[in-house]
């Protein structure tokens, strides 16, 4: 209709949502997965060398930290991908009232989760400001349950938000995009606790 | 003497020396009466540096005229216009010429990497003879940094002969040294530029650095580690002398404190004792021996005081103890109100720790 | 199974569901090509310009406004570091001056850095990316609008808290870089090293924003036709420099995190005493100090090579090298940070590596300086004012990157480090590298900023007072620095005979000082007395220079679809056009990121206040943590409800979502489904 002559590519057929990494909001997600996942590895680097400028680790006479609970809580955390996934798998389906229920079970225990983490923090045996041990440990703890609990928010916030109707498909795409917030969460616990727990005991 | 024969080990590099004034007249500024500078070695480490710096700059000189020329001729150089229509983009340049500037480019390309590659080996030689002149009959000397002066403590065996100064290193020419560094506070760096490079005083490491000087002189040294409010009046010197007066220096440094030679200077000597100077300074054969200001032995013995900052003069010091905030704000000395007769004896006894 | 009973209902109410839809006719979608050109563009400018007056100041989303704001704050911040420096060239002018003392020209010299740094130099970067990257390739706004004016909002707020804390003279006094033990609790008491780390926080989470959005952009919101391989080099580098921004800046605020918490709460990362190291801040300042560096300079080499290829009428020669040359600079830039701390006593095979690295990072700049100069000589050069500041630029950068090579090698770093010789060496390759060519940017989109050409007079004017007190006043800094003079002594003694120098080098500041003053002159003259520029007034090739000066709020009425590397320069008269995109809804085209192929539709949101919220809510938080850490769990909440408003649903977006799904038949959903895997 405009400019005549001029060929066209007709885009108004296009879909108006789409999932992964077709949609903006993935790109932005991953964006801020890699700045937080650089953060904590740069945590990760700080705790070896600083382990690396002692003998002992941790420097006695603080404890080892204990390993049960967080094992526990680690059992938990990875448990919580499988309702994560399955909701992530109903949304794609356009499923609403799947993604709901799916999305409560993950909730549930993200909270459950965090119950456990507090009592992770007691299993440290050690404060921030006992020595430069209790310092990188507890920052690393500190920095991953900060994020655990912004992200158990923004799941519920997700959860009410698709509860109470508003299940436009755009919202269904968020919330596959914030399931993988929800596996970076869990994923990089796997390290932060081998790191916290595991690692004095080997090194 | 057993460090004569180490004396000149390397005979190269004194030539090399003292070309490197010829090498000034390339800078408008000429200060080479300095005695702090890096192009004015005294020892054979500054030298080696000096040495590869020269390379370098030779060599990047003529880089630079070359690529600043290449600059001017790409954009000054007359053309043919080709078209009448001269600001019709060039889309598709010509095949021929594009290949031919890819050959120049890659060759452009090519010499850089030899010469870097001739800087990476100069670099790594000369720091390998740096840092391999380890010796077992070095100097050793304890450097530790404070704001804002240097704690020096040469090192001897047993250690009640260990000998302790401030704000100025006396070494004999020709005789390896090895300064440890660290530090109590916040992180200082020592550079004395016409010995050797610099090395940073850090809590919690001890670093180290050798130099050698070659000729008898004063060089003049300064932190170079931004340390706090009077990082910049935190100067020292080091004093290269003969082996001989070098020792006379480190036998009368190891005595205790002349006693007084007067009235004035035992007056002096009380108020020193009873006032609040012993806290922080020490004064060997005396029972002042704190250890939180410089050393106060053999004040006289050295030439400047506050790091360098001031003369040793009997005005300065004077002037310093009344209220050193005055001459270097926010320095650790806090004022020490005396009645004029208590600060003249004061500074006659000061004036007679030789 | 369903009942008869139940479908009927089913069908009912679908009917009814038809009918509400036809009552609110006027929600009816309009796409492009539906309406004729006027009406359209009318109701394009409705759709995506700011709502009127003050509120939509603060409301704003679009891209413009935001990059128009950040580079306008980033020239003030500019100016007043440049202020500071003039104050510090005032106090060096002569030995043992009294016109400052320690504590203030501590301050001054702390404060210079980091606005230089973290107040100027990378937002400035930041935001001709947010102005331009969407205009040059092709779309209506930036991936992230919302995160976009919110970046603007907190870094205009960390800027403002750090120079309040100046005013009221406990600003801080430790040096940009912090060095530990110096910044920590016993040798820092006070609030002054808090005010710093903080700030670092604010620019950092504007950085960080700005580069999510600038790689979201160029990877999916490209116009058809723009492949990966035909991007201009302006947009890899600002893509270059946002990848260096993701995982440089985590480290310093990790680090700077750690430094509060040790001053904070007692820890004792930087403790020696307790098992902590003062290097570690050294190691990860540096790790991302150095690559800052580069995060400076690499959007510079991307003005230089757009300004190279417009004025010397010719493709920019060796596009591949160029590219592959500033993505290894990428690469290598994180491999160099030892190089600042050679003095510590490293063991010296270590040591050796980095040699090798800083040294090679050399070879790309080289061949970038190369392809340039190819260009330029295959050409046919037009000295515009533009061009005037990249030849300058070219030789004083060269002489900064060979300064530079010296320092790489250890020995030699080991005299030269610390002493005004790296001064000079830095201000070589950061006014030279950046600030050269971001005044040659400016003369050269200014045009497009405001639809005036700046003064070619006064620009070069403005460039012969910059270049000449620029060398005036760092040039002799090199000898200083060899004759002994540390870095950041607010005075020396007479004896050290470095006053006649430093005399040079304070009439050199004064001279740079009229250059910026004449380029203050052009900018306020010509903006309202200038030529009026016109869509392309260089002809230059790339997308910008398409559509109107200043662009309109959608920038473009209809999507460009790309021929070539050049767009304009080889856009033939049949090219086609994008059409279907809705006009009431800001929707842009969503394209693959290699071959740019359409793949999707997206909503964009409408103006918002939240960003503005939430910067307002974190910005006490970051006051507040200085003097208590409850002040981090409330400002959680505050922050918290902030997100929440931000996400929520608004009625104004909704009507350009799909239908909801619970609306939608099981079939529908399916196919639904299907198309957006």
């Amino acid at each position: 209709m405009t400019k005549k002559g001029r060929a066209i590519v007709d885009v108004s057929k296009l879909p108006e949502f789409a999932f992964g990494n077709r949609g903006l909001m993935w790109w932005g997600v991953i964006g801020f997965l890699a700045i937080e996942g650089t953060m904590l590895v740069i945590c990760f680097v700080s705790y070896f060398y600083l382990r690396d400028r002692v003998t002992d680790w941790p420097p006695p006479p603080t404890p080892l930290p204990d390993l049960l609970v967080p094992t526990v809580g680690l059992a938990l955390l990875l448990l919580s991908v499988v309702p994560m996934h399955l909701a992530c798998r109903a949304a794609k389906k356009l499923d609403a009232r799947k993604t709901i229920l799916w999305l409560v079970v993950t909730d549930i225990v993200g909270l459950a989760f965090i119950g456990v983490r507090v009592l992770a923090f007691y299993a440290l045996n050690v404060s921030w400001d006992t020595n430069a041990y209790g310092s990188v440990v507890w920052t690393i703890i500190v920095i991953h349950t900060f994020h655990l609990v912004s992200e158990v928010i923004e799941t519920i916030v997700i959860t009410v938000l698709l509860a109470v109707g508003h299940t436009e498909p755009k919202y269904l795409v968020d919330a596959t995009d914030n399931a993988l917030y929800w596996y970076f969460i869990v994923l990089i616990w796997v390290p932060c606790y081998a790191i916290i727990f595991v690692t004095p005991r080997l090194l | 003497m057993k460090n004569e024969k180490c004396k000149i080990k390397n005979e190269k590099w004194k030539t090399s020396a003292s070309s490197s004034g010829f090498h000034f007249s390339f800078f408008i500024f000429n200060f080479a009466f300095l005695q702090q500078s890096v192009l004015d070695p005294a020892g054979p480490q500054a030298a080696r540096i000096g040495r590869l710096w020269w390379l370098m700059f030779y060599v990047e000189a003529g880089v630079f005229v070359l690529v600043g020329a290449a600059v001017l001729v790409a954009v000054f150089r007359k053309r043919k216009e080709r078209k009448k229509s001269s600001d019709e983009p060039d889309t598709s340049p010509e095949p021929k010429r594009e290949r031919r500037m890819t050959r120049v480019v890659t060759g452009g390309i090519i010499a850089t990497v030899l010469i870097l590659f001739v800087f990476l080996a100069g670099s790594f030689y000369t720091g390998r003879a740096l840092y391999s002149t380890d010796d077992e009959r070095a100097l050793s000397i304890k450097v530790t940094g404070h704001q804002w002066w240097w704690d020096v403590e040469y090192d001897a065996v047993p250690a009640s002969d260990t000998v302790r100064t401030a704000n100025e290193i006396h070494v004999p020419v020709g005789r390896l040294v090895k300064l440890r560094l660290t530090s109590t506070d916040v992180i200082h760096s020592l550079w004395v530029p016409n010995l050797n490079g610099k090395k940073d005083l850090i809590p919690g490491h001890e670093i180290v650095l050798t130099f050698q000087a070659d000729r008898e002189g004063e060089f003049r040294g300064q932190c170079a580690e931004y340390c706090g409010y009077q990082h910049a009046h935190m100067g020292f010197k080091v004093v290269a002398e003969a082996p001989e007066k070098f020792y006379e220096w480190m036998n009368q440094q190891r005595a205790p404190a002349p006693e007084p030679a007067n009235e004035a200077e035992a007056r002096g000597r009380e108020v020193f004792l009873k006032g609040p100077c012993v806290m922080c300074h020490s004064v060997r054969g005396t029972n002042a021996a704190g250890r939180v200001g410089p050393e106060l032995t053999h004040l006289k013995s050295r030439t400047t005081i506050a790091a360098a900052t001031l003369p040793n003069t009997r005005g300065h010091l004077a002037g310093w103890v009344t209220n050193s905030q005055e001459i270097k704000p926010g320095n650790n000395m806090p004022p020490v109100p005396l009645e004029p007769g208590e600060l003249q004896a004061l500074v006659a006894y000061l004036e007679s720790l030789k | 199974m369903k009942t008869e009973t139940e479908t009927l209902a089913v069908v009912e109410e679908e009917e009814e569901e038809v009918a509400a839809e036809q009552e609110e006719g006027e929600e009816e979608e309009v796409r492009e090509g539906d309406l004729p050109e006027e009406e359209e563009r009318r109701l394009l400018e409705k759709t995506w310009g700011d709502d009127p007056g003050f509120w939509g100041w603060l409301t704003s989303t679009n891209h413009k406004s935001i990059g128009r704001r950040f580079i306008i704050t980033a020239f003030v911040f500019f100016l007043l570091g440049g202020v500071l420096a003039v104050l510090m060239r005032v106090q060096l002018a002569r030995p043992e001056n009294t016109f400052l003392g320690p504590d203030i020209y501590n301050q001054i010299f702390t404060m210079h850095g980091t606005t230089m740094m973290f107040l100027f130099a990378i937002p400035v970067m930041g935001a001709f990316a947010t102005y331009l990257v969407p205009l040059m390739i092709g779309t209506r706004n930036i991936a992230f609008p919302r995160l976009a004016a919110f970046s603007y909002w907190i870094y205009l707020f960390g800027g403002i808290t750090l120079y309040a804390f100046f005013i009221m003279n406990i600003g801080p006094d430790q040096g940009w870089f912090s060095y530990v033990p110096l910044a920590g609790p016993e040798f820092s008491p006070g609030k002054r090293v808090d005010i710093w780390s903080q700030l670092i926080n604010f620019t950092e989470i504007s950085a960080l924003a700005t580069a999510v959005e600038v790689i979201t952009t160029v990877f999916r919101l490209r116009a058809p036709g723009l492949s990966l391989h035909r991007i201009p080099i302006f947009v890899w580098a600002m893509l270059i420099m946002s990848f260096m921004v993701v995982f440089a800046m985590p480290a310093v605020m990790t680090s700077s995190l750690f430094l509060t918490l040790d001053r904070l709460v007692g820890t004792h990362f930087y403790n020696a005493a307790e098992g902590g190291d003062p290097l570690l801040w050294q190691h990860l300042f540096w790790f991302f100090g150095h690559p800052e560096v580069y995060i400076i300079f690499i959007p510079a080499l991307g003005y230089v090579s757009s300004i190279v290829q417009t004025f010397s009428r010719r493709k920019v020669f060796g596009y591949t090298a160029l590219v592959l040359s500033m993505i290894a600079t990428g690469f290598i830039g994180f491999g160099l940070w030892v190089h600042h701390m050679f003095a510590t006593g490293l063991p010296q095979l270590g040591s050796s590596f980095f040699t090798a690295a800083s040294m090679m990072i050399a070879i790309p700049s080289g061949t970038q300086i190369f392809c340039w100069i190819a260009t330029l000589w295959s050409g046919r050069p037009r000295f515009k004012t533009p061009l005037v500041f990249v030849i300058g630029f070219f030789f004083i950068f060269v002489a900064g990157g060979l300064t530079g090579v010296m320092q790489a090698s250890v020995p030699v770093d080991l005299q030269l480090h610390d002493t005004f010789f790296v001064v000079a060496h830095f201000h070589y390759v950061l006014i030279g590298g950046a600030v050269f060519p971001l005044f040659g940017a400016f003369y050269y989109w200014f045009p497009k900023f405001t639809g005036r050409m700046l003064s070619e007079g006064l620009g070069k004017l403005n460039f012969w007072l910059l270049f000449v007190g620029f060398n005036l006043t760092f040039f002799p800094m090199h000898q200083l620095g060899l004759n002994g003079m540390p870095r950041r002594v607010y005075t020396y003694p007479p004896g050290t005979g470095w006053g006649n120098l430093n005399l040079v080098a304070t009439i050199g500041g004064v001279v740079m000082t009229l250059g910026v003053l004449t380029f203050i002159a052009n900018v306020l003259i010509s903006r309202r007395r200038g030529r009026v520029a016109g869509d392309n007034p260089w002809g230059a090739d790339t997308l910008e220079w398409s559509t109107s000066s200043p662009p309109p709020s959608y920038n473009f009425q209809r999507l460009p679809v790309v021929q070539g590397r050049e767009p304009l320069w080889v856009r033939t008269e049949d090219a086609p056009v994008v059409e279907g995109l809705r006009v009431d809804c800001r929707e842009v085209l969503v394209t693959r990121t290699l071959d740019a192929e359409p793949d999707n539709i997206m909503a964009l949101p409408s103006p918002s206040i939240w960003p503005l919220m939430l910067a307002l809510a974190v910005t006490p938080t970051f006051i507040g943590s200085i003097f208590t850490p409850w002040a981090l769990p409330a400002g959680m909440l505050l922050a918290g409800g902030a997100l929440i408003g931000w996400g929520w649903p608004k009625p104004r977006d909704e009507r350009c979502e799909r239908k909801r799904v619970e609306e939608m038949t099981d079939e529908e959903r399916r196919k639904e489904a299907a198309r957006a895997q």
